[in-house]
């Protein structure tokens, strides 16, 4: 592990990795302030005010746009020519892990904060330049209410998990994720309601073994309103374990994961 | 110095390509890597930059191991493979992404290169032609002075002025602290470029020898009947006649085709072998 990082080499690296993508950064920018538009517009319809769904926080737009772009942003380790380009350059691997890490969480998020406050700035000089036209809502509001620690919490879960994605799959990679994770967290779903379940069951009749647990099951067996508050008291327990695993503790581990892996990368046969 | 030492690599680890390699590099020459397709040219300059790793045995660089990766070593290293990758940038703004990465790269050589490439160095890289592209790589490559430089096919794409001028960079890049590995199907491009010639087949190296005990050992002759295959070691038919290689009995210096050459060395490899070694005995 010696050598593994050098703050000369690092900022070769990343300017590199900037410079690469100065052209995808600002297509991303102003696409990602058409969409903000674009919603702002859209809800602010009449024929649409009451579908709920759309008044969705805008931060889940940026959310989803950075997770398409953390999908590829290891698409260089996908082609031949661009992964001996990647491997050669003269920097370490951590070097480069973290060239990635820190464009995919600091500068997209950022990115994303620019590109929201940039429509703010659109909307007001329309509606001060338009006034009564009423294409657009302010988003003055939601700007200023934009809740940005709950926000960098739900980024970094799920940053994680399509950074990993980003780095395991070689083709698909955004499609590949979001079906892994949803299939991994519905099981995990189901394995911890089960957990919660046990203790409520007292005629053991049944034996019956899902996912590894040896459960005994009374088919028959009536649970009391007692015994029902109780797993509903567990089970939102349970949640908040979950909620705990997911914002702070799967986060870090599929990070670690994926530096293991892109280290294992270095290796793949037929570079 | 490259000291491969009894490696082992295959894409499928019970199907190796390479089994037991052993194999010495020293700077100051411009090594040749001849064979054909599927020998294992390309898996051999992976494996020397790092991008491979053995299954068994070692490849260091000047004592390190190449599979080690380290950033110091990397910095040493130039491979520049058939295709490569060019990011769609500017060819200044390309020099000032990597050339920081190489401690002793000359600028001003780089801007020697190209002009002597013909390439212009004010445009953006995707507008260049396939050939272009390969001078361009050529001139950074050259320029990055690294102590090991490989080149995989380098002549592939290049106009036949390019070809000459690509012989005489190279010639004049050379030094003491430099090696040149260039694994290359155009022979006839690289000649009076490489010295010593390697000739891979099937994974394993079945010649390495310098061109000036080529020539010392070997005779190439024109003929216009069939030569008696007892007495030759192998010969070709040409236009008119017969291309003919044999022993060189009289020990004067010839200018030998490293085609011929080649199809000798794989064709009567045993052969060549034998007069090889026992020249070396005597």
């Amino acid at each position: 592990m010696k050598n593994q990082f050098n703050l000369k080499r690092f900022w070769q690296t990343l300017f590199r990795e900037l410079a690469f993508n100065k052209t995808n950064i600002l297509i991303m920018l102003a696409s990602l302030t058409f969409l903000n538009l674009l919603l702002n517009y859209i809800t602010q319809r009449p024929y649409l005010s009451k579908a709920n769904w759309l008044n969705a926080d805008i931060s889940v737009i940026a959310l989803i746009y950075c997770m398409v772009i953390i999908s590829s942003s290891f698409a260089e380790l996908n082609t031949a020519d661009r992964k001996i380009d990647f491997l050669m350059l003269p920097s370490s691997i951590l070097e480069k892990y973290l060239v990635k890490f820190i464009y995919t969480t600091v500068g997209l998020i950022l990115l994303s904060y620019v590109a929201l406050s940039l429509a703010a700035v659109i909307v007001e000089l329309y509606r001060y330049l338009f006034p009564g036209a009423g294409l657009f809502k302010s988003m003055l509001h939601s700007y200023s209410n934009f809740k940005f620690d709950r926000y960098l919490q739900n980024y970094f879960s799920l940053h994680s998990i399509f950074f990993f994605g980003a780095i395991y799959f070689k083709k698909l990679e955004l499609g590949k994720t979001f079906i892994a994770a949803i299939g991994i967290f519905a099981a995990l779903n189901i394995y911890l309601s089960l957990i919660s379940l046990l203790p409520f069951f007292e005629n053991v009749n049944t034996p019956l073994e899902i996912l590894n647990i040896p459960l005994q099951i009374n088919v028959n067996a009536v649970l009391s309103i007692q015994s029902m508050r109780k797993i509903a008291a567990v089970n939102n327990n349970v949640r908040e374990i979950v909620f705990i695993i997911m914002l702070y503790v799967l986060p870090v581990f599929l990070w670690a994961l994926s530096f293991i892996r892109l280290q294992e990368n270095e290796v793949a046969d037929g570079v | 110095m490259i000291n491969i030492s009894n490696l082992n690599f295959g894409y499928k680890k019970k199907n190796l390509l390479f089994n037991n390699l052993n194999l010495v590099l020293t700077p100051g020459n411009i090594y040749g890597l001849l064979g054909k397709n599927g020998a294992g040219k390309t898996t051999l300059l992976k494996l020397i930059s790092g991008l491979l790793y053995p299954q068994t045995g070692v490849c260091t660089i000047d004592g390190e191991k190449t599979a080690g990766r380290d950033p110091d070593l990397l910095r040493e290293i130039f491979f520049l493979p058939e295709i490569s990758f060019l990011p769609p940038v500017k060819i200044k703004e390309y020099l000032e992404i990597y050339s920081p990465f190489y401690p002793r790269f000359d600028k001003k050589k780089f801007y020697e290169y190209m002009k002597k490439l013909e390439i212009k160095a004010n445009g953006k890289i995707t507008n260049l032609s396939y050939g272009q592209r390969k001078k361009f790589s050529i001139a950074f490559a050259l320029a990055a002075e690294t102590k090991l430089i490989l080149l995989d096919e380098p002549t592939n794409g290049l106009d036949i002025p390019a070809k000459s001028v690509f012989r005489k960079l190279v010639a004049s890049s050379i030094s003491e602290e430099k090696l040149f590995v260039i694994s290359t199907h155009q022979v006839r491009d690289m000649k009076h470029l490489i010295d010593p010639i390697i000739i891979l087949d099937n994974g394993e190296v079945i010649f390495n020898r310098q061109i000036s005990e080529i020539e010392q050992k070997l005779s190439l002759t024109l003929q216009r009947e069939e030569p008696d295959k007892d007495e030759i070691l192998y010969y070709e038919n040409t236009l008119g006649g017969y291309a003919v290689l044999s022993k060189n009995n009289d020990g004067e210096d010839n200018d030998i085709d490293t085609e011929l050459l080649f199809n000798a060395v794989v064709d009567k490899s045993e052969k060549v072998r034998a007069l090889f070694n026992a020249e070396v005995n005597i």
